[in-house]
């Protein structure tokens, strides 16, 4: 496990700047009239981001306190849980709500370490049962 | 006709409906992504079979408590029920980690109830002036009340200017996606059917808060 403190600004300002470079090259294939206005905003985007990643460039070499610094020990969990609901999003794209629901809650549980099956079945089928009242019986709307 | 009022509204339905009317409206505006609107949606069949004065006292109990129950969830949970309670999450979510929500729930309820009963009396005297005053509004004002949302962010960035700008631009990106009004161009779908009609206000204040407050809970 990695033990160094990771300059966090610094990590993010260079990935914000990747991330509205590929946006900005996207606007690039786009009819000239609708490309205004997300260029300057994605142009304002890119500029931010590389006064961040200055910013923290020059404070880690200043050294002190101003430095935001982060073990990946201390951020590995948020980030394995935004995988996990990333990957909900995009299972509800192919395999729809009730299915996906059906697989991620117990998923979730186990990830928790909630070893009640009594408990984890009860949730997913409330959960379930309570969307599908609301939305389908009562509101008459599609679920994906 | 002061008798005739209070003679339709001093009655045992009506008494039911009001309550019944904030019952619900609160139990569906604490749920995050259900709106008062939405409320008034749901529970409107029930007062078909109704008379007009307790349908009426029931819908706007419905639509009041929905707002007012949309606090409660952003206190406990930091997670808006409706829109108009992102504010409340900030200060409100702060108290309960004092241990002190119950007593942020109080003033919540003491202030819905102070606003809603003013904003009652005003819409009954003033507002037919305000509706002159609302059609002076025109492109120049909503680009005014725009770039003061925006201004806002300086307030609301603590530390770093910076970094509050820099979510302002990425917030200002999200605006983009999805169709493009005057030119009709598809922008950052990626051929999704959802992305192409932009990104609304309840998911993004989902995502906001929601998903941001499990990823603290899970640091946690």
């Amino acid at each position: 496990m990695k033990t160094t403190k990771m300059n966090i600004d610094l990590i993010v300002g260079v990935l914000l700047v990747l991330v509205g470079a590929y946006f900005f090259w996207l606007t690039l294939e786009m009819n000239p009239k609708a490309a205004v206005f997300p260029k300057i905003v994605i142009g304002a985007f890119i500029l931010l981001s590389l006064a961040m990643t200055i910013q923290a460039y020059s404070r880690e070499k200043q050294g002190g306190k101003s430095v935001s610094t982060l073990l990946f020990s201390e951020i590995k969990i948020p980030l394995l849980i935004f995988a996990l609901v990333t990957g909900y999003v995009i299972a509800l794209e192919f395999l729809g709500f009730y299915i996906s629901t059906f697989l991620f809650i117990p998923l979730i549980a186990g990830f928790y370490k909630n070893k009640k099956p009594v408990q984890v079945i009860a949730t997913t089928v409330g959960v379930i049962g309570f969307i599908h009242l609301l939305f389908v019986v009562q509101l008459k709307l599609m679920l994906p | 006709m002061w008798e005739t009022i209070f003679s339709n509204l001093l009655t045992i339905q009506t008494a039911i409906a009001l309550f019944v009317g904030v019952v619900g409206g609160i139990m569906i505006g604490v749920l995050p992504g259900l709106n008062a609107t939405m409320a008034v949606s749901l529970l409107l069949p029930v007062t078909f079979a109704m008379e007009p004065y307790a349908g009426f006292i029931m819908l706007m109990a419905i639509y009041t408590s929905a707002f007012y129950g949309g606090s409660i969830s952003a206190i406990l949970i930091r997670t808006p029920g409706t829109p108009s309670s992102a504010a409340t999450a900030m200060d409100g979510y702060e108290l309960t980690k004092q241990g002190r929500g119950l007593e942020a729930i109080g003033m919540s309820t003491v202030a819905s109830m102070i606003g809603g009963t003013l904003s009652g009396i005003a819409l009954l005297t003033i507002s037919p002036m305000l509706a002159k005053v609302s059609l002076l509004f025109s492109a120049p004002e909503y680009f005014m009340i725009a770039l003061f949302g925006l201004t806002v962010i300086g307030g609301l960035s603590g530390g770093s200017m910076i970094k509050g700008f820099l979510m302002g631009a990425f917030g200002l990106f999200l605006g983009t996606i999805g169709q493009d009004s005057m030119t009709g161009q598809i922008r950052f779908a990626f051929g999704s059917d959802a992305l192409s009609s932009g990104i609304s206000l309840v998911p993004a204040m989902i995502g906001l808060f929601s998903i941001s407050q499990v990823m603290v809970q899970a640091e946690g």
